[in-house]
C-alpha cells in the first residue's frame, strides 16, 4: 500500500524550492573554502604518517645506494660480463644442481631454482634440460616489476629485492620461461651464521616475495662457481665470462667464445628478443669427452 | 525566478516520485535486515580469512608457481568490471540520449561505486606484501602494468565519485524539505547540497558538468579495463599475448555491468515497490541491451577462438583444447549456455520478456561472466612454458570466503547507500521526463487516476 | 837392440785410449741413450703479437721455436696456452700451430681484453729440448673486440625506443588532463550552485 501524508503539504517538487534559502546558501559558502583545505591538509599528512609508519623512507635510501645497473652501453664497467653454457651432451637429468642450489640457498624442497625437465627432441629421442635463469639481457620481469625490486646487476644476473617486493607476481607472469618462485610459505630454518640479507643473497627467503636464481652472484663475486656448476656430477653446466672469454665446469676451462662457435649453441625461445645468457650445446646425455 | 513550469504531482493519493525515492531512506522492514545480516556475516568471514591470509602468507590460497594468479585476479577484474554499468546507464545512455535511463541512473551509478570501491581492494588483496603497496607511489617504474592500474583505477574512482555525486546534489537539495525525513537530516541534506534550489542557473551548470563528465567516463571506462587486460597481454604467455584482450575485458566489463544494474534495479523495485518507475520498460531496455553486448562479446570470443584455433602453435592449440574439450570444458559451455546463449534467448522470445526472465538472464551473466574470467586466466598458467607438467589450481576456502566476504560488501555498500541517499535520481527524472509535462508513469497508475 | 818387449808405455797407451773411448761411449750414452751419435739441442720460444696485414683476416700470436744460436726450427708443434684469474687460476688452451721456416708458428686470435698472459710451449723431440715462455702480451687497443654484452632492462627493441620514450609524456599529459578537467568540471559547477543558490 502506498503511504499517504497527514500534511497536505505540497510535495518536493523537481525544482525544489527550500524557505529560507539565504540561510542555506551562506552556510554552504562559508563553510566550503576552509573543508577543502582541511581535507588536503589532512589527506598530506595521512601519506607522511603512513609512509613513516611504514618504514618506507629509509628503503629509499636503501634502494639508491645498492647496486643498481648501469644502463645501455657495452662499457659497464663491470669486471665480467656472466653467462652460462649448458652442455646437453653431458646432462643425465639427474637432478644434483637442483639440489645444490637449494642447499646453497636454504630453499624449501618444492622451490626449484633450476629445473631439469625431461623433454623429447625433434626425433622423438629423451634429453634433460636443466633452466634456471636465463639472465636475459632485455629482461621482461624487469620491465614489469612496479616498484623496481627485481633488477640487473652490473654484470649480467638479475636480482630481486625482497626488501621492496611487494608480492604482486607480475614478474612472474612476464617472465617466459618460468623461472621465478614465490615464497607462499616461510621458508626452512637458517643456521643463525648462515644468514644473509639483500638482493645478492636472502636467506632465508622472505615470505610474500618472488625468489629466483641470482647466478649465486654472492659467489661469483668472490670467485667461486655457482652452487648448480659446482653440483653437477657430469661437469655439465659452465660459468662463462663475456669478458676474459673464458668458461669453466670447475675442471675443465674453455674459450668461451670458441666453445660456443664450435659446439653450435643455440638459447631457449630465442624469438622473444629477449637475449638471453644461457647457452645449451645440444645433445642427449651421450656423455661426450674432450 | 526561473521559468521553468515545474511539474505537479497531480494527486495527493498517489505516491510522488519523491516519497518513492526515499522509502529505502526511511523504511527498514525485515528484508532489509535480513539482507543486510547475511551479507554483513559474508562480509565478516571474508574478513576473517582475509587476516588468515596476511598471518599466515599467501601459502593458505591454492595458488602455486604454476597457476599464481587465480580466483582474486578474477574477481578484480569482475568487480570493476561490474562498475561499467553506471559508466553506461549514466554516461552513454545520456550522450545517446536514452529517455528512460533516468529511472536507474542512480541504481547504476551506486552500484558502480560500490563494485569499484571493493573491485579496487581486490590489487591490494592479491599482493604478498601489501602493506608495501605505497612503494608503486614511492618509486613507480612507469613502464608497468601495475603502475598504469593504479593511475588508471584512481582516475576512474575519482570520476565514478564525481558522477554519483553531482546530481545527488540536486536530488539532496529537493529531499532537504521532505517532510518524511527527520530534521537533523533535512539540515544535513541541505549543507550538503550546496544551496540547490532548482534555478534555471543551475540547472544549467548540472547539465553541462554531467554532460562533460560523461563524455570523459567513456574513454575513461575503455581506458581502465584495457589496462587491466595489459597485465595478461603484455606479456609472451600463450593464450594472453593477444591483441584481443583488450577489446575482450572491455565489453565483458560493459555486459556485466548492465547485468548488475539489471538485477539491483529489479531487487529495489521488488523490495520498495518501485514497480511504476522502474517499469517493464525499462528492464525490458536494459536487457536488450544486454543482448547486443551478449552478441559483441560472443564475436570477440569468437575471434579469439578462431585465431588461436586455426594457426594452432602448440602451446596455443593445448590451452584451447583443454578449455574446449578437455578439463575447462564444463566451464566453458556453462559460460556459452548462461553468458551467450540464454539473455538472447529470452530477450527473443516475447513471453520470457519479464522482469523474472530478464533478472535471472542477468543471475546468469555475472556467473558465467566470472566463469569466463578465471578461464581466461587459469588454462594460460597451467599451460607449461618450457617443459613438466600442467598445473592444477583449486582456491581454497580463504580465496572463497575473501570473494565472497567481496560480494557481501557490495551488498552492504549499496543497502548502506539507499539507506542515506535516495534510490531515484528525483531531479533527473524530473529532467528527463517532467520538463514541461507530467513524468511518465505506467498506464495502471494513471488509469486509476482518471477513475478516483 | 831390436827385441821389443811389450812395454808398461803400450800396456798405458792401450788402457788410456780404451778408457778415452770408454768415456767417450760413456757420455755419448749419457746424453743419447738410444742414439749412440745424436746430440740434444737446447731450443728457446718467444711469442709476439703480430697484426694481419690482410683486411678481414684475423690478426696472430706468433710464437718462434729456436736454437740456442738463434736458428729457426721449422715444422715442429707449439701449443699456445692463456692463463687468467677466472674463479681461481685457470688455463686455457688457445690452439697449435706448426712452426715455418723462420720457426714460427702463427694462430689466429681475436683479443677480449687488453692483456693476455700468455705461456707457448714446445713439448720436445729426441733431438731438442723443450721449452717454453710465459708472459704478457698487451694487444694494441684497436684489435681488442669487446663483446656488445649488457643488462638493458626491458624487453622493448632499442629501435623503437623513441616510440617508448614518446609515450610518458603523453600518457602522463592525457592522465593529467583528466584529472585537471574532472576537479575543475566539479569546482566550477559547484561554485555555481553555491552562487546562484545565494544570490536570492
Amino acid at each position: 500500500m502506498m503511504p499517504v501524508h497527514a500534511h497536505e503539504e505540497t510535495p518536493a517538487t523537481m525544482d525544489g524550492e527550500p524557505a529560507r534559502e539565504s540561510v542555506i546558501a551562506e552556510a554552504g559558502a562559508r563553510r566550503l573554502p576552509r573543508r577543502a583545505v582541511l581535507r588536503i591538509a589532512a589527506g598530506a599528512s595521512a601519506l607522511v604518517l603512513t609512509g613513516r609508519a611504514l618504514d618506507i623512507f629509509p628503503m629509499l635510501e636503501r634502494v639508491a645506494a645498492s647496486d643498481l645497473p648501469a644502463s645501455g652501453s657495452a662499457e659497464t664497467g663491470a669486471a665480467h660480463q656472466w653467462a652460462f653454457v649448458i652442455d646437453l651432451r653431458r646432462c643425465d637429468g639427474c637432478g644434483a644442481c637442483t639440489k645444490g642450489c637449494q642447499k646453497m640457498h636454504f630453499l624449501a624442497s618444492d622451490q626449484e631454482w633450476i629445473k631439469v625437465y625431461p623433454m623429447v627432441d625433434a626425433i622423438g629421442g629423451e634429453y634433460h634440460l636443466p633452466v634456471l635463469c636465463q639472465m636475459c639481457e632485455r629482461a621482461p620481469c624487469v620491465q614489469v616489476c612496479p616498484v623496481t625490486a627485481t633488477y640487473h646487476l652490473p654484470d649480467g644476473p638479475i636480482v630481486v629485492d625482497q626488501s621492496i617486493c611487494i608480492g604482486c607476481r607480475m614478474c612472474m607472469a612476464a617472465c617466459p620461461y618460468g623461472v621465478r618462485t614465490f615464497n607462499w610459505r616461510p621458508g626452512p630454518e637458517v643456521p643463525s651464521g648462515a644468514t644473509h640479507d639483500g638482493p645478492l643473497f636472502q636467506a632465508p627467503q622472505r615470505l610474500g616475495t618472488v625468489g629466483k636464481c641470482d647466478a649465486c652472484a654472492h659467489e661469483t663475486r668472490e670467485g667461486r662457481l655457482p652452487a648448480c656448476v659446482t653440483s653437477c656430477a657430469m661437469e655439465a653446466i659452465y660459468l662463462g665470462d663475456f669478458v676474459t672469454d673464458m668458461a669453466t665446469n670447475g675442471r675443465a676451462t674453455v674459450g668461451l667464445s670458441q666453445f660456443l662457435r664450435e659446439n653450435d649453441v643455440y638459447r631457449l625461445k630465442e624469438h622473444l628478443g629477449t637475449e638471453p645468457r644461457v647457452y645449451y650445446v645440444a645433445g642427449h646425455g651421450q656423455r661426450v669427452e674432450f | 525566478m526561473d521559468d521553468v513550469t515545474a511539474p505537479r504531482d497531480p494527486s495527493a493519493a498517489q505516491p510522488s516520485l519523491a516519497e518513492l525515492a526515499v522509502r529505502p531512506m526511511v523504511h527498514a522492514g525485515r528484508g532489509f535486515w535480513l539482507v543486510a545480516l547475511i551479507a554483513a556475516l559474508v562480509a565478516g568471514v571474508g574478513a576473517v580469512g582475509y587476516a588468515v591470509q596476511l598471518g599466515s602468507g599467501l601459502g593458505v590460497t591454492g595458488l602455486n608457481d604454476q597457476v599464481f594468479w587465480g580466483i582474486y585476479e578474477a574477481t578484480l577484474v569482475t568487480f570493476i568490471g561490474f562498475s561499467y554499468g553506471g559508466a553506461l546507464v549514466s554516461a552513454i545512455l545520456r550522450l545517446v540520449d536514452a529517455s528512460w535511463r533516468g529511472r536507474v541512473t542512480r541504481i547504476a551509478e551506486a552500484t558502480a561505486l560500490a563494485t569499484l570501491l571493493v573491485g579496487a581492494l581486490f590489487p591490494i588483496i592479491h599482493l604478498g606484501r601489501p602493506e608495501r603497496v605505497l612503494l608503486i607511489l614511492f618509486q613507480p617504474n612507469f613502464e608497468s602494468p601495475i603502475v598504469w592500474d593504479l593511475v588508471a583505477i584512481a582516475t576512474y574512482i575519482v570520476a565514478t565519485v564525481i558522477l554519483f555525486g553531482l546530481p545527488l546534489i540536486a536530488d539532496l537539495g529537493i529531499l532537504s524539505e521532505h517532510p518524511a525525513l527527520g530534521p537533523r537530516r533535512r539540515r544535513f541534506f541541505r549543507w550538503l547540497s550546496f544551496g540547490w534550489r532548482g534555478t534555471s542557473g543551475q540547472r544549467r551548470a548540472l547539465e553541462r558538468a554531467l554532460t562533460v563528465i560523461a563524455i570523459l567516463i567513456v574513454p575513461l571506462a575503455v581506458i581502465v579495463h584495457t589496462v587491466l587486460s595489459y597485465a595478461f597481454s603484455l606479456t609472451s604467455r600463450p593464450g594472453w599475448h593477444s591483441t584481443i584482450f583488450g577489446p575482450y575485458f572491455v565489453i565483458g566489463a560493459v555486459y556485466s555491468g548492465v547485468a548488475i544494474v539489471i538485477l539491483t534495479a529489479l531487487a529495489y523495485r521488488r523490495a520498495y515497490g518501485l514497480r511504476e518507475w522502474i517499469d517493464d520498460r525499462v528492464i525490458r531496455n536494459l536487457g536488450y541491451v544486454l543482448v547486443a553486448l551478449a552478441v559483441a562479446y560472443g564475436y570477440v570470443t569468437f575471434t579469439e577462438i578462431t585465431t588461436q584455433g586455426y594457426v594452432s602453435e602448440a602451446a596455443d592449440a593445448n590451452v584451447l583444447y583443454a578449455l574446449v574439450f578437455a578439463e575447462y570444458s564444463p566451464l566453458f559451455w556453462a559460460f556459452l549456455g548462461f553468458g551467450l546463449l540464454l539473455p538472447v534467448v529470452v530477450m527473443a522470445v516475447p513471453r520470457l520478456r519479464t522482469g523474472a526472465w530478464i533478472g535471472l538472464a542477468s543471475a546468469g551473466v555475472i556467473v558465467a561472466m566470472y566463469i569466463k574470467r578465471l578461464l581466461i586466466i587459469v588454462p594460460a598458467e597451467a599451460q607449461p612454458l618450457i617443459g613438466g607438467a600442467t598445473g592444477v589450481y583449486s582456491p581454497s576456502w580463504v580465496e572463497l570466503a575473501i570473494v565472497a566476504g567481496g560480494g557481501g560488501g557490495i551488498v552492504l555498500i549499496l543497502l548502506v547507500t539507499f539507506r542515506l541517499v535516495p534510490v531515484l535520481a528525483i531531479h533527473e527524472i524530473g529532467e528527463i521526463e517532467g520538463r514541461g509535462e507530467e513524468p511518465a508513469r505506467s498506464a495502471s497508475v494513471v488509469a486509476i487516476e482518471v477513475t478516483t | 837392440m831390436t827385441t821389443v818387449r811389450p812395454s808398461l808405455s803400450f800396456a798405458v797407451a792401450l788402457v788410456a785410449g780404451s778408457s778415452a773411448a770408454l768415456v767417450i761411449a760413456a757420455a755419448a750414452h749419457a746424453a743419447d741413450p738410444a742414439a749412440v751419435q745424436t746430440q740434444i739441442s737446447q731450443t728457446m720460444v718467444s711469442v709476439a703479437f703480430e697484426a694481419s696485414s690482410v683486411e678481414g683476416v684475423p690478426d696472430y700470436l706468433a710464437g718462434r721455436l729456436a736454437l740456442v744460436d738463434g736458428s729457426a726450427v721449422a715444422d715442429q708443434p707449439l701449443t699456445f696456452w692463456r692463463s687468467a684469474d677466472f674463479g681461481g687460476a685457470r688455463t686455457i688452451e688457445l690452439g697449435t700451430g706448426s712452426t715455418d721456416s723462420g720457426g714460427i708458428a702463427r694462430i689466429p686470435i681475436v683479443p677480449r681484453e687488453e692483456r693476455y698472459r700468455i705461456t707457448v710451449r714446445f713439448a720436445g723431440t729426441n733431438e731438442l729440448a723443450p721449452s717454453e715462455t710465459v708472459g704478457e702480451i698487451a694487444f694494441p687497443p684497436e684489435t681488442v673486440i669487446h663483446p656488445e654484452h649488457a643488462p638493458q632492462g626491458g624487453v622493448i627493441d632499442p629501435r623503437l625506443r623513441p616510440l617508448a620514450n614518446f609515450m610518458p609524456g603523453l600518457v602522463g599529459g592525457a592522465v593529467a588532463l583528466v584529472w585537471l578537467v574532472l576537479f575543475a568540471v566539479t569546482a566550477i559547477t559547484l561554485i555555481r550552485v553555491m552562487s546562484e543558490g545565494r544570490r536570492r
